[in-house]
């Protein structure tokens, strides 16, 4: 039996955190959300984590979404603690998130040593940030940020692919971080 | 490609970041008293600015632009870029005055670090502006072991808000970055919890491909 | 406690009382189940909106630990340290409530005057 290893998608509200583990969990997603006080677009927010799972050759992963708010950066922390790796998802039709979907990434990646890529959703739509330019946004090299559909399982499952790839490779710029 | 959005969401310096060395035209619609500036960019350098279109050569008015731009945060922006690049104008760049400007703005409280983000010494070689050395040349030695705005409040007389805000200025003048960044790009890459197995990797690659052959497309 | 009063008073006034009936307490607070501050009465300097995300985390976990094992609706969810514990409880749909206390608190009247406030909190919002 093996140990079941986590991965994690963090990301500011409306991203697409949810639907992104929706679309690849062999199991239903186990969400715990509450009603939203504020406005959001949406009714329900998140407020520990979602949870899926996906085996891979025999390999069972657990998957968590987290909550998109600053209140909840304890549970950043606490989900990404361990984790194989973090997809930190942002939406290519909002701009206005950026700034908030930086500050989640440098919190995350400067207190925990886990290895990263930048998922840029939406992509499907006319008028849409390319995931080139979201890397010089973030300061990331080019390989480190890429598109996809949240909604659809194929582009979910190259996501995770290029994250597998780039992320362990010994040269990679994707180096695993040191926390010293 | 599409670079685009509302103004009061963005700094114009990481929109200068994103654009790189690229060249085309900035616009910022209804950015300055409702009229439109135009900031023409060869390869990652502001050389000129136009305001509904006329040139604005006096370097006054230039200052009172980018401080508006900088400060009031109006309307929309878009880029253009061109896809020939002219020859540039080697010694005009007005990146170092709106650089200027833009150091002692205020932010908002919502695109200021995280208190607790660790950040580093980045690139040290940078530009200091001016209006930051004296904070600079105080807080530098401090982050040479990486610190958090949390960390630099217990131990420096300012307050945690304060020096979020230094932060984000120094960042924006690439003087520091978050700790993932700032590792030496020879450093062999040493892992704080034992790297998964190869095999391991290996065997979730496989499962994944084999989806995507499964699915046929 | 008349109608003329505002939300937000009858709130304060409801985690008075509870404070008043259990001086022992640390502190009280009142947060949306999605992690937000609305009142509160806090000993020390703990910061409001740290504790009333960490509320609605708990509270949304526990309720869905509830169901998963089938056992009714949540009655309440503690964490308890050497130094003392606090007590989360349903204040209504859109609530929680938050009791901070020290150790060794008499239970039985501490989740009687608790589930009380909680029901008085639950009618305000």
């Amino acid at each position: 039996m093996t140990v079941p290893l986590k991965f994690v998608v963090a990301g500011p509200v409306g991203a697409g955190k949810t639907t992104f583990i929706q679309t690849v969990s062999d199991t239903p997603v186990i969400a715990t959300e509450a009603q939203s006080s504020e406005d959001i677009g949406k009714d329900l927010t998140t407020v520990a984590f979602d949870f899926g799972t996906l085996t891979l050759d025999g390999q069972l992963l657990h998957l968590y979404g987290t909550p998109g708010q600053d209140r909840f950066d304890f549970m950043w922390e606490i989900l990404c603690e361990g984790a194989l790796g973090l997809t930190l998802l942002v939406a290519g039709t909002r701009p206005q998130d950026f700034a908030h979907a930086r500050k989640i990434l440098e919190f995350i990646t400067s207190r925990v040593a886990v290895p990263f890529i930048v998922g840029v959703t939406r992509q499907d739509h006319p008028q849409v940030w390319q995931p080139h330019d979201i890397a010089a946004y973030f300061g990331l090299p080019p390989n480190q940020v890429v598109g996809l559909n949240a909604t659809d399982p194929e582009s979910v499952r190259t996501t995770l692919i290029h994250f597998l790839e780039h992320a362990f490779r010994p040269s990679a710029p994707l180096a695993l971080r040191t926390k010293e | 490609m599409a670079i685009f959005g509302d103004f009061q969401d963005h700094a114009l310096t990481d929109l200068l970041k994103v654009i790189g060395s690229r060249s085309g035209a900035l616009f910022l619609h209804s950015a300055y008293h409702r009229r439109t500036i135009e900031l023409s960019v060869q390869q990652g350098h502001i050389e000129a600015v136009y305001l509904d279109g006329f040139p604005v050569a006096s370097d006054p008015q230039r200052h009172d632009i980018f401080h508006t731009l900088v400060v009031q945060r109006e309307g929309t922006f878009e880029f253009k870029e061109h896809p020939q690049p002219q020859p540039r104008s080697p010694i005009t760049t007005l990146n170092a005055s709106l650089q200027a400007v833009a150091a002692t703005a205020l932010v908002p409280e919502e695109q200021l670090p995280h208190a607790e983000t660790v950040y580093v010494l980045h690139n040290v070689q940078a530009a200091v502006p001016s209006s930051l050395a004296d904070s600079w040349n105080e807080l530098r030695p401090l982050l040479a072991d990486g610190g958090s705005a949390r960390q630099l409040a217990a131990r420096t007389p300012h307050d945690e808000q304060h020096l979020r805000w230094l932060f984000y200025q120094f960042r924006a003048s690439d003087l520091i970055a978050s700790k993932r960044t700032a590792a030496p790009p020879d450093a062999a890459p040493a892992p704080a919890s034992p790297s998964p197995a190869p095999q391991l990797i290996h065997r979730l690659l496989g499962a994944l491909r084999r989806f995507r052959g499964a699915s046929g497309t | 406690m008349t109608a003329s009063m505002s939300k937000q008073e009858r709130l304060t006034s409801a985690l008075t009382s509870l404070r008043s009936a259990l001086p022992e307490l640390r502190g009280v607070l009142v947060a949306t189940v999605d992690g937000l501050p609305i009142a509160q009465s806090m000993n020390d300097s703990t910061d409001a909106n740290r504790v009333a995300a960490m509320a609605a985390t708990a509270l949304g976990l526990g309720k869905r630990i509830n169901e998963t094992l089938s056992s009714g609706d949540l009655t309440e969810f503690s964490v308890s340290g050497t130094a003392g514990q606090v007590f989360l409880y349903a204040a209504g749909a859109k609530g929680v409530l938050a009791v901070v206390t020290p150790s060794g608190m008499n239970l039985g009247l501490l989740h009687m005057e608790a589930r009380d406030a909680a029901a008085q909190v639950s009618n305000i919002l």
